[in-house]
């Protein structure tokens, strides 16, 4: 039987609430793509450029989209569609939604997705997620520009600085990402881990296939080669499972 | 240059205006939930909201600050906004935009490369937006028939795309590699080990500032370095 507080959680009037939300993102993205297309010939990048760009990166995101659907189908059982299609298309992010309903709901005296959650838990959670995302977007609207600003001082005219900037920003983010994983809050490598396995797969596929790309200049790997390596890593984790 | 002006003076500037006009008008989109609720006479118990407040917001206050700082060289500006109003930025903002840049042959980070990256963002955010609406009217009811299994496996997608990303930064410099990969693994341990407790909350965030800034600072003394000769 549907939870009682689903049924407000689903009703139309939230769906409602939730479309403008959406709608901006979409609206945005159209436009800052509009402008790109027509700056870029102007700057010296060519429309074949930017084609092979646009499709690679749809390819690229269908594996991420596919984890976020997941995330989705929990945070849909727990705060319903509405807000769950939302949270997901806007700010935020699936690693931070569900711990944030959980707790919203925990601290109105309930438990998420179960028939003891009231009205008042559902409305806690959701006052929570929308609250606690806004500084994102708060910072990103205010700095973004500064932070322009400030990376062009420090680069200074160098290309290669502005380079190391990025792989810099790059290497050292998913280099967190990795160990936080290999090392879940205990300084002790578990053999047996499907994590573990999934990194390792994944970080070695992509190396050896960029190694390839450079050598023989292969379009394809520029393209599908992040992919490849997210489903060989997957594949090759869920041995150890 | 007159190249150089166009994207300086014309598409930065626009971008700008309107990348904070928007978000800032996404700030007040983001509560049209709470509103719907409000409209039909329910309202969170306002106890209860506090306390989870307390909870929740010392963890996520720190990446609102660490995140746009630790990706913004990869996104760019244009794409910085995107990412923050969209969300999943290192799970898809930052994948995309990287594919995109690497796909049409442009430095990261260049003028060139931003464009390419607004492009690659915006692609981005239109699959995901339709892979999600779909997911969520149909394939919900599909996704929670599948076997645990499958979908245990397919968590095992987030852990594989990070270490790819990884991959793909250690390939482009691999002497920066051999600074930022130990700096991330030595970093780790120590908040493991619980000898940076005395940070408090603010430990995560600072291990992923020293990550990040640790191996951008060597990266522009390595680049420097080696343009003076």
């Amino acid at each position: 039987m549907e939870l009682e507080y689903l049924k407000t959680a689903n009703s139309p009037l939230l769906w409602i609430a939730c479309i403008p939300a959406v709608v901006l993102v979409i609206v945005q993205a159209f436009m800052f793509a509009k402008r790109a297309w027509v700056t870029g010939p102007k700057i010296g990048v060519t429309k074949h450029q930017m084609v092979e760009g646009a499709r690679s990166a749809a390819i690229a995101s269908l594996g991420p989209s596919l984890v976020i659907v997941i995330g989705a189908v929990s945070l849909l059982a727990s705060v319903g569609g509405p807000v769950a299609w939302m949270r997901l298309a806007y700010i935020g992010s699936v690693m931070y939604e569900l711990p944030a309903a959980d707790r919203a709901a925990t601290a109105a005296g309930s438990t998420l997705g179960t028939n003891n959650m009231t009205m008042e838990a559902f409305a806690n959670a959701v006052w929570i997620m929308c609250v606690c995302c806004l500084g994102w977007i708060i910072i990103s609207a205010l700095f973004t520009d500064k932070m322009g600003v400030l990376r062009d001082k420090v680069a200074g005219d160098s290309q290669a600085a502005l380079g190391a900037i990025a792989v810099g920003g790059g290497l050292g983010a998913f280099s967190y990402q990795c160990f936080t994983r290999i090392l879940p809050g205990v300084n002790k490598i578990d053999f047996g881990s499907a994590q573990l396995w999934a990194i390792i797969t994944g970080f070695i596929v992509m190396c050896a296939l960029n190694v390839y790309g450079h050598k023989t200049k292969a379009k394809w790997v520029a393209q599908f080669g992040m992919t490849i390596a997210m489903i060989v890593g997957m594949l090759v984790g869920t041995c150890f499972m | 240059m007159e190249e150089k002006g166009i994207f300086r003076n014309s598409f930065i500037p626009w971008i700008v205006k309107w990348g904070r006009g928007l978000n800032l008008l996404g700030v007040l989109l983001c509560f049209g939930p709470c509103i719907a609720l409000a409209i039909m006479g329910y309202f969170p118990p306002w106890s209860a909201f506090a306390a989870a407040l307390a909870i929740q917001l010392p963890t996520t206050m720190s990446a609102w600050f660490y995140e746009p700082i630790s990706y913004f060289a990869v996104l760019g500006i244009p794409g910085s906004y995107m990412a923050f109003l969209s969300g999943n930025i290192s799970n898809l903002r930052v994948p995309a935009s990287a594919v995109a840049q690497e796909a049409a042959g442009v430095q990261e980070g260049s003028d060139e490369g931003t464009i390419v990256a607004t492009i690659g963002i915006a692609v981005s955010t239109f699959v995901n937006i339709v892979i999600l609406t779909i997911g969520v009217m149909g394939g919900a009811y599909i996704l929670a028939k599948l076997p645990p299994a499958v979908t245990a496996a397919l968590n095992l997608l987030l852990p594989a795309l990070f270490a790819a990303l990884l991959a793909n930064n250690v390939t482009k410099n691999p002497k920066l590699a051999l600074v930022g990969i130990p700096l991330g693994c030595v970093m780790v341990v120590l908040l493991n080990s619980g000898m940076l407790a005395f940070l408090g909350k603010l430990a995560t965030p600072a291990v992923v500032l020293t990550c990040v800034f640790g191996t951008m600072g060597t990266g522009i003394a390595m680049a420097k370095k080696s343009e003076k000769k």
